[in-house]
């Protein structure tokens, strides 16, 4: 409908519910009930009714008690009591009980009743937004604490084996064993690196604005195959890329390279090894403004009740290759960006296929 | 008294660094190396440990899949008879203090060091189970 405010107002006399509707369903939209029951239905219904107003004088219970009583269970509307002079005790008690936000006297005008919207408004989006900011902190929080531990493990760990590698190599003075040394080492280096890039990604893929462009998947793809020419070449292995796109695709460059670059860089990590027709096939077609990626790999594959969790933050399915297990939480928060999903298929010792579908934008 | 030594520890280069200073100090004993703990545990469950009059195991505890604490857990489950031969000794770069006092109190829990193992660290490691071998004779 319109989005205008929804407001409920309760009382028992109906032409004060029509009254109050003919002077305001301009303005907003005005549900009115009759007793609690009918105004809890209502409530039920419209989850979205920002403001109630109730009359404190009512048979059966009082506006003051029913209050009280949706407090617990429709916590989100602001509740608006209105009252005569003459109830100003059930009045008091109910606003330090915090059951209401403020009440109004009997009999009301237009300018109060309006007012009373307006400020309620003001409480119920400062309200909702701290209550968004506070699911937000929360996540914030619980990434921390991972992120806490993984600094122990994924920054300190390379580094104590280093040092641990220096202490050793001392004592060393056979110059083959100080050269496996060195392999090793560099190894933990590389490590280090390799996560202090994805470490970027992921801030990058969470924080950053969308940079919107045409993209041209042929031109993505083929700087992919460039790219990792020298790994696929001294490990033997055949990267095959097909790209169809006969229309026009929008989306963020970096971060559909990003997403690529993480799946390629683990389609070649994960490879068995001793293996002799290593593939790595990239399959891109572009419809209806949809991408449609497929990725699959000759690897060692995932175990089918790793699924689940292989794209949380530093979930590891294997420990038989170096990783830190931030890489396809990028490639999922990245897509969660880009409004588009991916599914995983696997088969144990023989490979891998990562299905994406992004939508252009 | 004859020492042996599992170490369980998914990083190359600390298996590595610990495989070489114990044949370095401690000379010729048996060294078992694990970068899978699955494997370690189901080598230990199954018996098929090297005999030794004493089995040390350097544990690392930020392992994927069977992190070090439920290794511990699982090991803890097997019978006396095989839990008896081995001592852990955990072997980690982990600063949560909590959970590692937490884990130094557990029954086959010998000591926790702190990455990187050292000479130092692994000397000292030698003369603690040297004397508490002797404290058991006498």
């Amino acid at each position: 409908m319109s989005d205008k405010l929804k407001i409920l107002y309760i009382d028992d006399e109906p032409d004060n519910l029509t009254g109050f509707k003919a002077t305001f369903r301009t303005q907003y939209h005005i549900f009115t009930a009759e007793n609690a029951g009918q105004a809890t239905e209502l409530l039920q219904k419209n989850r979205d009714i920002r403001v109630v107003f109730c009359d404190q004088r009512m048979p059966g219970k009082t506006g003051a008690e029913y209050f009280a009583e949706i407090k617990g269970t429709f916590p989100l509307p602001i509740r608006i009591l209105i009252t005569a002079f003459a109830d100003i005790e059930a009045v008091i008690s109910a606003v330090n009980q915090g059951n209401i936000f403020r009440y109004i006297r009997k009999p009301w005008i237009e300018q109060d009743i309006i007012s009373a919207i307006e400020e309620s408004n003001k409480f119920y989006v400062a309200n909702s937004l701290l209550s968004v900011k506070n699911d937000e902190l929360q996540k914030a929080y619980t990434e921390l604490d991972k992120f806490a531990y993984s600094v122990s493990h994924d920054l300190r760990g390379p580094l104590t084996g280093i040092l641990g590698a220096i202490d050793v190599a001392k004592e060393m003075s056979d110059i083959n064993e100080l050269r496996d040394l060195l392999v090793l080492m560099e190894k933990s280096v590389f490590k280090l690196e390799d996560y202090i890039a994805s470490m970027h990604d992921y801030y990058s893929s969470r924080r950053g604005e969308l940079k919107i462009s045409d993209i041209d998947f042929n031109m993505v793809a083929e700087e992919l195959k460039d790219f990792y020419r020298i790994y696929t070449t001294t490990n033997k292995i055949s990267f095959q890329t097909v790209v169809r796109q006969p229309e026009a695709f929008r989306s963020d460059e970096l971060m559909i390279k990003m997403i690529l670059n993480n799946l390629v860089t683990n389609a070649i990590k994960y490879q068995k090894r001793n293996f002799e027709n290593k593939c790595i096939d990239l399959n891109i077609s572009v419809y209806d403004g949809l991408a449609t990626i497929l990725i699959s790999d000759t690897g060692i594959g995932i175990p089918e009740s790793h699924f689940d969790e292989i794209f949380n933050l530093f979930s590891r399915a294997t420990s038989l290759r170096a990783g830190s297990g931030i890489g396809l939480y990028n490639v999922k928060s990245g897509l969660l960006k880009l409004g588009g999903k991916i599914e995983v298929s696997s088969v144990l010792g023989e490979g891998t296929v990562f299905k994406l579908i992004i939508p252009s934008k | 008294m004859r020492l042996s030594f599992i170490l369980v520890e998914n990083t190359e280069i600390d298996l590595y660094i610990a495989s070489k200073l114990i044949k370095g100090i401690a000379g010729e004993v048996v060294v078992e190396k694990f970068l899978s703990s699955e494997d370690a545990l189901d080598h230990i469950a199954f018996e098929k440990t090297k005999k030794a009059d004493r089995t040390i195991i350097l544990l690392d505890l930020m392992m994927p899949r069977l992190n070090g604490a439920d290794f511990i857990s699982l090991f803890e489950a097997l019978p006396d008879r095989v839990k008896d031969r081995y001592q852990i000794v955990i072997v980690t770069s982990s600063m949560n203090r909590v959970e590692l006092d937490r884990l130094s109190k557990r029954r086959n829990v010998e000591l926790v060091i702190e990455k990187p193992l050292t000479r130092e660290k692994f000397k000292s490691l030698l003369e603690q189970i040297q004397m508490d071998a002797n404290e058991k004779e006498v």
